[in-house]
């Protein structure tokens, strides 16, 4: 609806109607894209997945207002996360009177954990020493585990065992070990928890000298709760979730060029609602709604492809989400498919906006909110 | 006196009486038509929570026709009070006598909703038949078998005969996977690669655990070592295929390990 205009009593029941056939129709899960586009000045900024899929990869100039990329230390544009900040210094705390702790930092996906975890150090006392391992890959073997473990501490020579690389790292002095990405450390394929299993073995062999910060996404580490019980070795779990209303407002008023009007409450509270509070897509809505000429405000997004899916596609998005990333081969050896029908499954899933392919063939959900949503509704997601 | 009941009976029988209960009948049938519509219609919305929409539905039923049937005789008809003592004493006749198989159904059905052995979405095996209930009628139930076969169980037999019940309202169930080994073999490293196939399916339920159990069988002249594999299916419509994946699973990377592990399928139980 147009913001700004006065509503006659007919508007307002064209409004109330056009609602209800919405509702009617999402209900009934038929709602299709466009079919419910209003008409005129009155039309609500609909959008769809295959509009941010479009953009996500470059054809539009809304791509940058949607960009992933981790904000680093110090970034005037970071919003604050007081309780993800007063725990993690509070554990940090903890562990320095002695007591060994190991730390899990949670959150649904594309809310920010690397942006978190680039803070962290500004948060620690000047003196702490820092190491970081930022996983790209599952470590699928003992050796990949601990040559990750090598290249954070600079160690001379490659650790041979979990032992002795528990006992060489025991013998440095104490540091804050950042671990991002966190979601590499769960599989699905057979076998593909070895690495897992000895990175895990390390961070609690070693737990006691140093203190281990792991970042990972919610349903990866759901997943690692319940194939190794990885909540009954960490002390602390801190949980976060996308932005609050404040925090939105907060982030749309750090990003907004300073020449153009700030947006109204209204359109925060809209923004919020489609957005979900998840903050790449939020900027992607309002960057959307800057460039629509006539006032608009963002009508939920159309979830019709969602609902078109079929049984192994659902299972295959459920298991790129559990993952939070997923190469072809990957998805190839978890559901025993050939690579064909494989790519002809996930053509269509990228040609439906479900899912984009990041950096070195990793496949990702584009929305995950929503998908996730659907998905444990649809009982495929746990 | 029973001749006057019978007028009386006769007078309520008129055209009027007749278009009205056949017009609330029908109401009702619609009613219940439209509930039924509506329950599927959420159940593919919201598939968690088929199976609790799906049980609510005979439920549903036999209150709809309750109270049909009591609007219809004392709103619509209501005949006098000697003449719902006379139908009643008539009824309870009927039943008393031919009590048969039909109204033993029936009986057995209303017992089953207010004390169910299963519910509709539940996987049961009864009488040699193992499926998923899709229909409970007030006679009958009607189970699908994974051979997309329709069986139609009447209610009464249930409560004569122990039922298994799978899933008991859940979406997920145990699924008992056996895979039978030559002896010798090494049952350490057997053992641990059936629980990695079954975590690896992605048919399985991972919130409850993987079990893996060994036994000793001696089958055709020879022992063999059973290792039976117990997981969770995520939805008990994909049962045999979880049970196909892990099997398929298991045997291939036993193979791999061949000569040390050989396998020999298992007969199906």
């Amino acid at each position: 609806m147009t913001e700004g205009t006065p509503l006659t009593r007919v508007d307002r029941r064209k409004a109330t109607a056009s609602q209800l056939r919405r509702l009617f129709l999402r209900l009934t899960g038929r709602l299709r894209r466009s079919a419910d586009h209003g008409e005129g000045d009155n039309t609500d900024l609909r959008l769809d997945f295959t509009d941010v899929n479009i953009a996500r990869i470059g054809a539009s100039p809304l791509s940058d207002a949607l960009t992933r990329s981790p904000l680093p230390a110090g970034d005037p544009r970071f919003i604050p996360r007081e309780d993800v900040h007063a725990a993690i210094t509070h554990s940090h705390a903890a562990w320095r009177e002695g007591r060994p702790t190991l730390i899990a930092l949670t959150g649904p996906s594309g809310c920010g954990l690397t942006s978190i975890l680039n803070q962290t150090p500004g948060w620690l006392p000047a003196d702490t020493l820092m190491a970081r391992i930022d996983l790209n890959a599952r470590p699928d073997s003992t050796e990949a585990a601990l040559a990750l473990a090598a290249g954070a501490f600079d160690t001379p020579s490659p650790f041979d065992t979990v032992d002795n690389a528990a006992s060489q790292i025991n013998a440095l002095s104490p540091r804050v070990i950042l671990v991002d990405n966190g979601h590499f450390l769960y599989s699905r394929l057979m076998g593909g928890s070895e690495g897992a299993r000895a990175l895990h073995g390390l961070m609690i062999a070693t737990q006691g000298k140093h203190l281990w910060l792991l970042a990972c996404e919610t349903q990866a580490w759901r997943r690692q709760c319940d194939t190794g019980g990885a909540h009954r070795y960490y002390d602390v779990v801190i949980e976060t979730a996308y932005f609050s209303r404040d925090e939105l407002t907060n982030l749309l008023s750090t990003r907004t060029p300073v020449e153009t009007p700030p947006f109204d409450d209204t359109a925060i509270d809209a923004i919020h609602r489609v957005s979900r509070g998840h903050p790449g897509l939020a900027l992607f809505i309002a960057a959307c709604i800057r460039r629509a000429n006539t006032p608009t405000l963002p009508a939920p997004f159309d979830e019709s492809p969602l609902w078109a899916l079929e049984r192994a596609e659902l299972l295959t998005l459920a298991e790129i989400s559990a993952h939070g990333t997923l190469t072809e081969s990957e998805l190839q050896s978890i559901f025993r498919r050939d690579p064909t029908s494989t790519s002809i499954l996930l053509h269509h899933l990228h040609q439906s906006g479900l899912i984009l392919t990041a950096a070195g063939n990793q496949l990702q959900p584009l929305l995950a909110p929503m998908i996730n949503a659907h998905l444990v509704r649809a009982n495929y997601l746990y | 006196m029973e001749d006057t009941t019978l007028s009386q009976l006769l007078s309520l029988l008129s055209v009027r009486h007749l278009i009205e209960a056949l017009v609330v009948v029908a109401l009702a049938a619609l009613f219940i038509r439209g509930v039924r519509f509506a329950l599927d219609s959420l159940a593919k919305r919201y598939p968690r929570a088929r199976l609790q929409l799906a049980q609510s539905y005979p439920a549903i039923r036999l209150l709809v026709w309750t109270i049909t049937i009591v609007f219809i005789v004392l709103v619509t008809v209501r005949p006098p009070d000697s003449v719902i003592f006379a139908m009643l004493g008539s009824l309870g006749l009927a039943v008393g006598l031919a009590a048969q198989d039909g109204i033993r159904n029936l009986i057995a059905g209303v017992v089953m909703i207010f004390n169910p052995p299963f519910r509709t979405g539940d996987m049961i095996q009864f009488g040699g038949h193992y499926g998923e209930v899709v229909r409970l009628d007030l006679s009958a139930t009607w189970l699908r078998t994974f051979d997309d076969n329709t069986v139609m169980i009447p209610n009464a037999e249930f409560l004569k005969g122990a039922v298994a019940n799978s899933n008991s309202g859940a979406l997920d169930e145990m699924v008992a996977i056996p895979v039978d080994l030559p002896w010798p073999c090494s049952v350490a490293q057997a053992r641990a690669i059936a629980a990695d196939a079954a975590r690896a399916s992605p048919y399985c339920y991972l919130k409850k655990p993987v079990g893996v159990t060994v036994s000793q069988r001696h089958e055709h002249g020879q022992f063999v070592v059973r290792l039976t594999i117990k997981a969770y299916v995520v939805d008990v419509r994909l049962e045999r295929i979880m049970a196909s994946d892990i099997t398929e699973r298991t045997l291939e990377a036993l193979t791999n390990l061949q000569p040390a592990v050989p396998t020999t399928p298992a007969a199906t139980p």
